[in-house]
Parts: C-alpha cells; structure tokens; sequence
C-alpha cells in the first residue's frame, strides 16, 4: 500500500516536472519555432505585343496620327506590382533598332512614352494596355517605294516592378505607308482687275505650296474649269505660271487642262515640322474683244510621289 | 459725247474683273501610298489595294473626281469601290478607297502602266479657285511564274468562355499570286504561372486559305478533351508550312464565367450531332401525333 502510494507520488513529481519543463523550454525556445516563407518578387511577363492591330500605318498630312500599341503585362506577385511599376514603351522603324531609340526619340524615326493606360481592370495580376504615339505626318516610310524598303515600323514594352525586376517584349513589324501629299496655303489667285488686250506684266500672283507628307513630292498644274463669265471665257493657256518672278509672258509655262509637271520643281521630305515649301508665280494675259465679266476658274495643284 | 465715247471705247478696252472674295487657309491633302505596284499578276488574277485619300482639316464634305489615265485594254480592268466621284464625309481624314485590278484570262503578258488621280471639288464659286489634287502611279506586270510571298503580322489569344477551347485570332497577308495557307499548328496550354503545362494539341488541317494578294483574318480553335475552367492560362501556339515554323506566338489569355444560357449554347455547338437528331425525332413525334389526331 505504501508502495502504490509511493510510486504515485514519483508519478505525479514526474508529470509535474516534464509539463513545467514544457513550459519553460517553450518560452525559451518559442521564436525560433515559428515557420515564415519568403515570396520571392517574379519577373513580370509582357505579351501580345502589336502596332496598330498589326495594319499598316498610314499617316494624315501636316499634321499627327495617333498609333496605338497593345500590350498585355502580367506578374505572378499580383496587380499592385504592374500598378506601382514602371514601364517605357517604344515605337520605332526596325533600322533604329530598340537600344538606340531607348536613347533619344526623334520625330523622324523613333518615338518614346513612359506610362500607357490600362484597357482593361487588372485581374490576377494581369493587366491589358494601350499606348498611344502621335506619329508626325513626316515618320519615315518603310513601304516597297520608300528608303527604307525591307524595314518596318515596331514596338519594344519594357517594363520594371518596383522591386526592379523587369522584362522586354517586341512585336511584329506593320509598314508604315509612303504619304504623298502638299498644303497650299493660298486658297485662291487673285489677278485683280484687268483691262482686256493686257496682261499682268510684272506683277505675280503668288501661290505658296508646302510638303504635308513624308516622300519628296514634285507637282503637277492643270486647270480643271477655264476662266468663264456666264458664256464667255478665257482660253487655259492666257494663264501661266513658273518658279520664279517673271513679266508675262516671260519665262512662264502656259496652263493646260492636262496635268503637266512643273520642271524642277521638287520639295524633299520634311524632317520636322518646319515648312519644306516652294513658291509658284502667276500671271495672266487676257485677249483682246474679251467681254467684261468676273471670270472664275480652278486650278488643280497636285502632289506627285518623287521618292 | 460722252457716251458715244463710251460706246466706241467699250469694246476695244473691255475691263475684267476677278472678285476674289477672303477665303480660310486651304488643308492639306493628299494620297498614301502613291502606288500601285502589282508586279506578280497572272492571267485571271484579281488584285486589290486599298488607298487613303487624307486631309487634315476635315471641315465639310469634299467632294473628289477620280481620273484613269491609262492605254487599253489596262484601263478597262480597273475600278474603284468608291466609284469615280465620290464624297469624303466631313471629319473623315482618312478615307479609303479600293482599287481592284481584275486581268482577264486571254490578256497578252507584259508591263501596264498608268495613273489615277484624285482630284477635290471646291464648293466655292465667283473666285480662281485652287483645287488639291494626289496621283496614284499603277505599274501591272503580267507574268505567268509562281510567286510566293505571306507574312502573318497578328497573332491574338483572345478571351474565352469556361468550357470552350482556345482560340488563336490570325492575320494572314498573302503578297503572292498563288493561294497560300498552313499545314501544320501545334498549341501549349500552360497554367497562369506559366510554369505547368496543362495541353499539347497539335492540328494538321482546317486552316483556311487565303487568296492571292488578299488579307484575311480567321479564328482557329484548338480542340480540348477536358474542361477549362475559369481563370487565367498561357498558351504558345506555332505555325508551320512545309515542315518550319512560319509564324508564332506566347500570350496571356482569360477563360471568363459563362452564363447559363451560353454553357446551354456551348453544349449545344459539342453537342449538335445528337442535339440535331433529337429535335428530329421531337419533330417526328410531333407530326405524328398531330397525323393521328387529324385521322381521328
């Protein structure tokens, strides 16, 4: 009976003993028992890269055209890292190549943003975007005519988290299409009044053409209605015109109802958007017995491709 | 006296007189690309090529004369989807205009030129009006050598619904004269880390074809014998011709929700072989019994 009370008692010392062990090693040794696992930052991926839905650019005179690049950009981290991240978007002609467009941009051939807009709500962590450029009506041509035959306009996305890992993605080239085309900033000849049997000597009419494309452009001069007054009219060829200062008739080309190309005449590509323009000089001879009147007419001036 | 005098010197010193009224600086316009360049026609072939007439202050509607200046018999295969006078609504700055090329079958080979022009028609009158005018030069060859000449400048991963297969979205642009298609596609299906392959399928036919000097877009699907659930997924798809991968591409793609009406639909399109047959036999069933009740 002893015994069993004996043995007990060591039992219950025992129990007391290991549980308040327990307890002391638990407090000392509790910290280094904690698991943690580290997410590791990803790479973001960047996807369906395209320039203008994969169609040929085609570019509006004097002024710019917005282009769109598509891109998708994804991160395994989430969409607070593609929110907080920044990206540099470029668009370029294919001979530029990305590492020198990254550079400087140049309006002729290389384009650069730093932001896009998102297209779609970011949804685990991924993220549709848009990036709007400007292409000046001037952005080198990469068709069969033009330079740069061969080449083709596209676009690099690179993109950086805030925890700097980053990632670059291409798309395929679209052509940028040859844009021939001219502004004539006169809208209209004025002669002024004269006599019949006279012409206007000395005195010019001016007509200021400038290059709105991005190929040389030379010019073509017809007259599309002959000078009329009710019945009457002024025969085509009273009209004539030349690149410099003249006295009528002088060194003037006669009008015609057919397109002829003013010689020499030819402005180049525009580089910027300083004028690339020429002047062409008017003059009119009106025969004689020709009835008074206000004689109107149109003249055709016409942009021609010149590489 | 004096107006005998008038009567006399009227005739021989008639004035003349050009009333120009003030008018706004004229736009710009012109034409992009300036060219036509078909350079691999054959006997019956049809090309086309689209133009864009461009201006940059689209303030009303321009009204434009088109002119074909070009020897028979090339004149007589082309025409214009616009016709040859045409407007440009106001605010369109660029306005396309289809030029379709269609050689006859019995046409001598040989070089074609020519060239259209687009010429405005002011709507102001009273005044030496200037017009603005842009030139298209056509340049034919016609031969009678294969060429062959594609790209594939777009390839998409559109969104799909839960339950459908993946979709890969084409552009095929075919430059030759020959009809051109693939022969061959292979599609990986990965998970939304990109890192666990989930399909391999691979496809050796139904690939449409695309005409000579013709783009076409299409839609491919790539069949999957199991259910994609909602979720983000990678796919990689190639393309082959003539045993070489001719184009590809690796991108992102959403399986979206479906609702009711178009998982019904969904199952419908997998299922209309047997779907067909049982609105037959429903309508079979029907005329019967509406036979049986006449006959009554």
């Amino acid at each position: 009976m002893r015994t069993s009370k004996g043995l007990l008692s060591a039992l219950v010392v025992t129990t007391s003993f290991l549980v308040a062990s327990f307890f002391v090693m638990q407090t000392i040794f509790a910290a280094n028992l904690t698991s943690q696992v580290v997410v590791g930052s990803s790479a973001p991926a960047i996807s369906s890269v395209s320039v203008n839905g994969g169609t040929s650019i085609t570019l509006s005179p004097n002024t710019t055209t917005n282009i769109n690049v598509n891109a998708t950009i994804s991160d395994a981290n989430g969409c607070s890292e593609i929110t907080t991240g920044t990206t540099t978007v470029l668009l370029y002609r294919s001979g530029v190549t990305s590492s020198t467009c990254s550079g400087t941009a140049n309006n002729l051939d290389c384009y650069i943003a730093t932001a896009f807009t998102a297209s779609s709500t970011c949804s685990g962590g991924t993220q549709n975007t848009t990036t709007t450029f400007a292409l000046e009506y001037f952005a080198q041509a990469t068709d069969v005519t033009s330079s740069f035959s061969g080449q083709s306009w596209m676009a690099t996305v690179l993109f950086r988290t805030p925890d700097n890992t980053t990632n670059t993605a291409d798309s395929a080239g679209v052509t940028l299409s040859t844009l021939t085309a001219i502004n004539v900033t006169t809208s209209s000849i004025n002669y002024g009044t004269i006599t019949a049997n006279t012409n206007t000597g000395a005195t010019n009419q001016l007509t200021a053409v400038a290059n709105a494309g991005n190929s040389s452009s030379s010019l073509q001069l017809s007259a599309q209605a002959t000078l009329t007054s009710g019945s009457n009219s002024i025969a085509t060829s009273s009209q004539g015109y030349s690149t410099s200062t003249f006295s009528y008739p002088g060194t003037s080309t006669a009008l015609s109802a057919t397109p002829a190309t003013v010689a020499g005449y030819i402005l180049t590509a525009p580089t910027s958007t300083t004028n690339v323009s020429g002047t062409i000089y008017w003059g009119l001879g009106v025969p004689n017995a020709t009835p008074t009147g206000t004689y109107s007419g149109t003249n055709v001036f016409s942009a021609l491709f010149h590489g | 006296m004096r107006v005998k005098y008038l009567i006399f010197i009227f005739p021989l010193f008639l004035a003349l007189f050009f009333l120009i009224p003030a008018s706004p600086t004229h736009a710009a316009f012109g034409i992009s690309p300036p060219f036509l360049n078909a350079d691999h026609l054959v006997p019956g072939a049809k090309y086309q090529q689209t133009v864009y007439l461009v201006q940059d202050q689209p303030n009303q509607d321009l009204n434009i004369q088109a002119n074909l200046t070009m020897p028979q018999p090339g004149a007589s295969w082309i025409s214009l989807d616009k016709g040859f006078n045409f407007v440009i609504p106001q605010g369109v700055r660029q306005f396309p205009v289809t030029i379709t090329v269609s050689v006859p079958s019995n046409v001598t080979l040989g070089a074609y030129s020519g060239n259209l022009t687009f010429t405005t028609q002011p709507s102001s009158a009273g005044q030496v009006t200037i017009a603005l005018g842009a030139q298209v030069a056509i340049n034919l060859t016609i031969g009678t050598g294969t060429f062959e000449k594609y790209s594939v400048p777009l390839i998409q991963f559109p969104d799909i619904l839960e339950g459908q297969s993946p979709t890969v979205h084409v552009k095929f642009q075919n430059d030759g004269n020959v009809p051109e298609s693939f022969d061959g596609a292979t599609y990986q299906l990965y998970d939304q880390y990109d890192s666990v392959q989930l399909a391999y399928i691979q496809k050796s036919s139904g690939f449409p074809t695309t005409a000579p000097f013709t783009i076409a877009d299409y839609n491919l699907t790539f069949p999957l014998d199991f259910y994609l659930g909602v979720g983000e997924y990678w796919g990689v798809v190639n393309f082959y011709k003539n045993g070489q991968v001719v184009a590809s591409q690796k991108a992102i793609f959403n399986v979206l929700k479906a609702t009711w009406y178009q998982e019904a639909w969904n199952y419908i399109m997998d299922e209309w072989v047997y779907f067909l047959i049982g609105l037959v036999l429903v309508l079979i069933v029907i005329a019967l019994a509406i036979w049986r009740s006449k006959r009554k």
